[in-house]
């Protein structure tokens, strides 16, 4: 962080706001002491000169000392000790300058009885300008925190909604529809299955909050359902293994965490593959974690269409967010086979 | 009779076509294709009349398949989302039916294609300003899919150099090989990922990662080495552009 007085051109006003001070100290000599004004004008110049420098370097016992409370004692010796150098100095250099012009004896008396109060008005120079750093950096960080903050709002808006759009891919909707369209005059009869389906899947999807925990029991009914809506669509070319154990069937994860999982192994497998692609699905208890793994076969000649990795990343960060801990998600891939894993956790719930 | 080749990954799209071409006796499915490969095969092969096409497809996309079409047939587009697609369909007098359709509006679609068919450079016009609609938004291109002979090849970037600006065609110079694809540069170079690849000269777009250096050979003017041993000019505007990429 730069200097407050100095950057934007801040000295110009600091330099101003001295030199008003020094006009007003070298009028309160010359009528109140009824010096010369050659007097009056180099006296106030050099002691004032001297909180000029002295001001800025004060900056940096502000910056440097940190507010905390186990510091609290740190702080105060130091700025005792800037405050009584910084006195000291000031008081010692004016005096032995001061000393040296050519002047009247009524001017060497002054200079000696003036030492107490000078070290005063040094007192409430520094208490003066420490108030005003403390107060630029206090502004400086309220400034940053409410920027953070509204970039904070925004990416979370931007994952919201990225969210909303990831639970239900319109081409997936658009798709279905049309699919039982084609059923209607097919097979009437694979029709109804098929809007009972969807809208089930649709029920589901649309009427959870966002941050609901639900059990696996009920989330993997739905991704079934998702599945078998896929393979009206994909027939032969889906194949769907499921391996699940039953001492987990009431576990609890987070709502429609497992969609994105699925939306991805059917665009990476069957979408861009001509070939049959098997998703298979296990979950386990292992202690305290919830273990669901997905895996999909893929075409390990697709070129490009990678996808941007927003659904598991997602994922992820939903995770992350709830459950406090960062790595949850787990990905590997083979020559054509890619397995995503979920780490659970089971909260403990009794009292 | 016109002849027609439905290309749909999906079986039940493609039989809902059918369902509802059945009433039209001057029209003949002649195949059902299910994914642009066969497609192309088919359309080469059979010289259709009309195709019905989808968008999104296993291996190449439905408009990729076209890029490599020299003459294409009149085409309805079926296709259930794809943002990009149906802003460039909107903006354009090619037909395009969203899935799913009234039958209504297929038979409408139909009525339409029939008028054109025979009308060659119409269709070829038509596809032209879609594809131009289609590199003029914001949709980045993550492959590119070229033809020699038979074979079709999808380069990905990655594998790709440089693009050399050729007459009306642009060479790309891939690990696969070179290419020519009918193409224009300025397309191109809005479609390629920012930030990936460069336009160092007015016929020359190169891919950042394949960079060796940077030669300076005259006051203000500079050579471009690739990995790959290639020497490339740079244009005093190319040299802007490839400082602000490589932040120097």
């Amino acid at each position: 962080m730069n200097h407050p007085f100095i950057r934007n051109k801040n000295i110009i006003i600091y330099t101003i706001i001295w030199l008003v001070i020094s006009t007003l100290f070298a009028f309160a000599l010359f009528f109140f002491y009824d010096f010369e004004p050659r007097i009056a004008a180099i006296d106030s110049l050099v002691f004032n000169g001297i909180f000029y420098g002295l001001g800025l370097s004060y900056w940096f016992n502000v910056r440097y000392s940190s507010f905390e409370k186990s510091q609290m004692l740190n702080l105060v010796i130091s700025h005792v000790a800037a405050l009584v150098i910084s006195i000291a100095l000031a008081v010692f250099l004016s005096q032995s300058v001061l000393r040296r012009i050519p002047s009247d004896e009524e001017y060497s008396v002054f200079l000696k009885d003036s030492i107490p109060w000078r070290a005063a008005l040094g007192l409430m120079y520094y208490s003066i300008i420490i108030l005003v750093y403390y107060l630029i950096l206090y502004y400086d960080d309220v400034n940053q925190k409410m920027k953070e903050r509204s970039q904070l709002e925004t990416m979370l808006k931007s994952s919201e909604l990225e969210m909303l759009k990831s639970q239900i891919n319109p081409h997936f909707i658009f798709n279905s529809l049309n699919s039982i369209a084609s059923l209607t005059i097919i097979s009437p009869e694979k029709a109804r299955e098929m809007v009972v389906k969807v809208s089930e899947f649709l029920r589901y999807s649309l009427g959870k909050e966002n941050d609901q925990m639900n059990t696996v029991e009920d989330e993997l009914n739905n991704i079934i359902l998702y599945l078998d809506i896929e393979k009206v669509r994909f027939g032969d070319r889906l194949a769907i293994e499921k391996e699940v154990a039953k001492d987990c069937l009431s576990s609890t994860l987070p709502n429609l965490i497992l969609q994105p999982i699925f939306e991805n192994a059917i665009k990476h497998g069957i979408y861009e593959s001509l070939e049959k692609v098997t998703i298979k699905l296990k979950t386990w208890q292992d202690q305290n974690i919830l273990k669901i793994e997905v895996s999909n076969q893929f075409d390990p000649n697709a070129v490009g269409k990678k996808g941007k990795g927003i659904g598991l990343k997602n994922v992820s960060e939903r995770l992350r967010l709830i459950y406090g801990v960062s790595q949850l998600v787990f990905t590997e891939k083979t020559d054509n086979l890619f397995t995503v894993r979920l780490d659970i956790p089971q909260i403990a719930t009794e009292v | 009779m016109i002849r027609t080749i439905i290309i749909d990954d999906e079986s039940l799209a493609r039989d809902l076509i059918r369902a509802y071409l059945k009433k039209f006796e001057d029209i003949e499915v002649i195949q059902e294709c299910g994914d642009g490969f066969q497609g192309l095969k088919a359309i080469q092969e059979h010289k259709p009349d009309l195709i019905f096409l989808d968008i999104q497809m296993p291996k190449i996309t439905g408009f990729e398949m076209l890029e490599l079409l020299e003459e294409p047939p009149v085409i309805i587009f079926s296709t259930a989302f794809d943002q990009y697609a149906i802003k460039a369909f909107e903006l354009n007098a090619t037909d395009y039916l969203l899935k799913p359709y009234a039958e209504q509006r297929f038979t409408e679609a139909v009525e339409k294609a029939k008028q054109k068919i025979g009308t060659k450079k119409v269709v070829k016009e038509e596809l032209e300003s879609l594809q131009e609609t289609r590199a003029e938004s914001d949709e980045s291109l993550d492959r590119i899919v070229v033809k020699t002979g038979n074979k079709i090849q999808i380069l990905s970037l990655e594998s790709i150099s440089h693009f050399e600006a050729q007459d009306d065609y642009v060479a790309i110079h891939s690990e696969q090989g070179k290419f020519l694809k009918l193409m224009r540069m300025k397309h191109l170079e809005n479609k390629l990922p920012t930030g990936e690849f460069v336009r160092i000269h007015r016929s020359h777009i190169v891919n950042v990662k394949q960079i060796e250096k940077l030669e300076l050979y005259e006051k203000d003017s500079y050579l471009l080495h690739l990995k790959t041993g290639n020497r490339l000019p740079v244009s005093r505007s190319g040299h802007g552009r490839l400082k602000e990429v490589l932040k120097y």
